[in-house]
């Protein structure tokens, strides 16, 4: 019979052979049964304190250092040495609640997993988990039949597929009732790449996704609500407090907020049109009231513009310095004090000009253009017999206000076609 | 689609093949005598359609993802490997409807089945199955030739109340399966897990509980009144001349007051709709649960690649339910009745979670059930276990 409290020999166990197991104090009288064991919420996931349940039915949290498990033949029981209470704050995990049989995030596949099974190490300086079972030896286990399954498979020369994900490749989701510091559960998942974050979060329960996506500040949650599929992002603004999804559209692409704004309900748009800043919501408000099929529907007045006078070195300067959205400065504008379209400079163009050369000497004075209530056949012609990236719009008094770039065209075209994306 | 809500969905679907051939059995055999059958049945589904329901807007998950959230691996297998059991049973019905339908029309089931296994299977691997389920949808309305055939039978409406309020309870182990088959075919396990999954596709939030509420009432009622009329029709025709039910043509007798010589036709078509249906949803639904809660990848959306398990499963149970139709003197009728009985039975075992979660504060918030919901479903749960035991004793002796 072995006991491991703090032992140097590393062997490792499974919450499974150690949960409901039952529990004695140090003279053999039965305690109650291990209802769950909580675990710091910093890198190394320290087991702090188990959870027993007592003969009497109530719960008890004692602090982990003072119990020891007892391994005989591959039964595993506990012994509490010594009583302490454990007071759990907002920053514990809970095995029981928030990881076993949970969904959980897999950080380095970025998909959704449930979880079989939980692997822990001793340590010197105490209990860890170090990894997750998510595959056939997990459910078996609890199942209590891995062994047998082994011996049969051995039989075949192979063994029960094994998955396990790093303890620290994990990105927690479910909500222990408690606990309220979501950010701080929810950190592993903000370093995945937009599109791997709406991935899951459109595979996630609308509580749970609302929950992840709350959590994200608001640049990347713009980035992330621009990669959804159209009723998620829907549902993601409609469960949002006003104040942050405000936040988050003004960060958007005012087209791609306009969208959105018209598939939800009036009395919420408006609310949010009115806690967004005036200017962007003036400008979602102008491009919703454009009709599907015209040009001015599918255009956003993000754009880049300048004199005719203004030199490369000043254009790049101001670039520097506003920063805008890739996609919007592929060409460049020039306008007259107006605002009126005088001829457009392509981003590559400028690049390999001297600096001093101004917008004047490199444009091209007969820029081709759309009016924003054209339809969109208009707009195609256009993109497909000039082969262009982007095409700039103008009011009906030559004003440049928006652009088009090609990918909006090819995504509404597609949503035409019933394709889905 | 947009119309339908899910509770008048599932009550579309709760009218299969097990469904039609479970309610003609009991008109014919017993006449209206296990009408009365339809009230408690009635009451029940809708409870528990309820709690589905409620579970989906409030929680947003699965049945099977809160069964394995809060009861671990071994419930978890327990249920589904049951579930599994029942469905594999279900799916051969589908197919045992279709063989019968089919065999009205002059053609063989070892033609009519593997031409429909093929059909559905390609419906779903194609992706196409969406549109599938409105076309079936719109000819379910189909049933309702059972209605007008009840009602031109002219039954005797006064001996109907009589034993709808004075029931002539047998107690013998023919009668007890008979009760057991109608609860386990009126309220399906595997319905109370599509009925969430169709709320929560749906996107229903609980401002809207009012609108499901009336939805599922709908459903429910849709459901039972076809039941209903289904005995009438059969008890007012084949009862009377004694006839038992052997083969799907037999029922198809049901319908002659409204259909005279064309009645098998009618009854065909409508059987073979409702079986192909039904046979696109079950299996699909059930490969479906069967991995959520085990924590496989699953959906169509997917490629076999990406979800092995899934469509291992799914071919699996479509394989062995139409092998075992395709059994030589297979007793079909037989085989659809017990599959009934076998709902009837996983039923409150499924209940008894379903209670439980939705129950638990932690999961339902402010929305845990109230005294009558509760009182029903354990009520329900006591007669079940009861009914089930007795019916295994009597089997025994």
């Amino acid at each position: 019979m072995r006991s491991y409290s703090v032992s140097p020999v590393f062997p490792s166990i499974y919450f499974s052979y150690i949960y409901n197991t039952r529990v004695r104090l140090q003279d053999g009288r039965l305690m109650g049964r291990l209802a769950d064991l909580l675990a710091s919420n910093s890198e190394s996931g320290k087991v702090l304190a188990a959870v027993i349940k007592t003969k009497e039915g109530r719960l008890a949290t004692l602090d982990w250092s003072g119990f020891a498990i007892d391994e005989h033949e591959h039964k595993y029981s506990l012994v509490c040495r010594e009583r302490k209470d454990f007071t759990a704050d907002d920053s514990v995990i809970s095995f029981r609640r928030q990881i076993l049989d949970q969904q959980i995030v897999d950080i380095n596949d970025k998909k959704l997993v449930r979880v079989n099974d939980i692997r822990l190490v001793f340590l010197s300086s105490g209990l860890f988990p170090v990894a997750v079972d998510v595959g056939w030896s997990g459910i078996l286990r609890r199942l209590g039949v891995v062994e047998i399954t082994n011996d049969f498979l051995q039989i075949f020369n192979r063994s029960v597929p094994s998955r396990l994900i790093a303890w620290n490749n994990i990105g927690f989701l479910s909500q222990d009732s408690r606990n309220i510091k979501l950010s701080v559960s929810y950190s592993k998942l903000h370093t995945l790449h937009p599109s791997d974050l709406s991935d899951i979060i459109e595979e996630l329960d609308r509580k749970t996704g609302s929950a992840v996506f709350a959590s994200l500040d608001d640049e990347k949650a713009a980035d992330v609500l621009e990669e959804m599929e159209d009723g998620a992002k829907v549902s993601l603004v409609e469960d949002l407090p006003v104040e942050k999804a405000a936040d988050v559209l003004e960060k958007m692409p005012t087209d791609e907020v306009a969208d959105i704004l018209d598939d939800l309900e009036k009395e919420r748009a408006e609310e949010l049109l009115k806690e967004m800043d005036q200017a962007t919501s003036c400008e979602v408000r102008e491009l919703m009231e454009y009709p599907e099929d015209t040009v001015g529907s599918l255009m956003t007045t993000d754009f880049v513009a300048f004199t005719a006078d203004t030199a490369v070195d000043a254009v790049f300067e101001q670039l520097r310095k506003t920063k805008p959205e890739s996609d919007t400065i592929y060409s460049i504008y020039v306008t007259d004090q107006t605002g009126r379209l005088q001829g457009s400079v392509s981003l590559p163009t400028l690049a390999v000009s001297a600096p001093q050369t101004t917008l004047a000497e490199l444009m091209d004075a007969e820029p081709k253009f759309v009016y924003d209530t054209d339809k969109l056949n208009v707009l195609l012609k256009l993109l497909s017999k000039y082969s262009m990236l982007v095409v700039p719009v103008v009011s009906s008094a030559d004003i440049l206000i928006g652009t088009i770039v090609i990918d909006d065209v090819i995504y509404r075209l597609f949503r035409k076609q019933g394709v889905q994306l | 689609m947009a119309v339908l809500g899910p509770g008048i969905i599932t009550g579309s679907v709760d009218n299969d093949a097990g469904g039609i051939t479970t309610y003609s059995v009991a008109g014919a055999r017993y006449g209206f005598n296990l009408l009365w059958t339809l009230i408690p049945s009635f009451v029940v589904l809708f409870v528990v359609q309820e709690m589905n329901a409620r579970m989906g807007v409030v929680t947003g998950k699965g049945l099977a993802d809160l069964i394995r959230e809060n009861f671990g691996v071994r419930i978890t297998f327990c249920i589904f490997l049951g579930l599994l059991f029942a469905d594999i049973g279900n799916t051969t019905t589908e197919f045992a409807g279709i063989a019968g339908a089919m065999q009205v029309f002059g053609v063989s089931k070892y033609v009519s089945v593997p031409a429909a296994a093929f059909l559905v299977w390609i419906l779903v691997v194609k992706s196409t199955y969406k549109l599938a389920e409105k076309i079936f949808l719109v000819f379910s309305v189909s049933l309702l030739s059972y209605v007008l055939s009840a009602l031109l039978a002219k039954p005797d409406w006064g001996q109907i109340g009589y034993s709808l309020i004075r029931p002539k309870l047998e107690f013998n182990y023919q009668y007890i399966e008979m009760v057991i088959g109608i609860i386990g075919t009126t309220i399906a396990p595997w319905m109370q897990f599509y009925m969430q999954s169709a709320v929560i596709e749906k996107g229903l939030k609980i401002e809207n509980y009012g609108y499901t509420l009336l939805d599922v009432i709908v459903g429910c009622i849709a459901t039972v009144t076809v039941a209903f009329f289904i005995i009438v029709a059969c008890a007012s025709t084949l009862h009377p001349h004694g006839i038992q039910i052997e083969e799907a043509k037999d029922a198809a007798m049901a319908l002659e007051p409204l259909a005279g010589r064309f009645s098998s036709q009618l009854f065909a078509f409508g059987l073979l709709i409702a079986s192909i249906f039904s046979a696109i949803i079950l299996p699909l639904a059930t490969a479906f649960y069967v991995c959520e809660a085990f924590g496989f990848e699953a959906g169509i959306d997917k490629s076999p690649k990406e979800a092995p398990e899934f469509y291992r499963l799914y071919s699996a149970i479509i394989i062995i339910a139409v092998l075992t139709v395709l059994i030589p003197g297979a007793p079909l009728i037989s085989i659809t009745l017990w599959t009934q009985v076998i709902n009837g039975i996983l039923l409150p075992v499924v209940l008894v979670c379903m209670i439980r979660l939705v129950n638990n504060k932690d999961i339902m918030g402010p929305y845990t059930s109230k005294g009558f919901s509760n009182a029903v479903g354990w009520i329900t749960v006591v007669v079940l276990v009861g009914l089930s035991f007795i019916l295994f004793i009597m089997g025994l002796v």
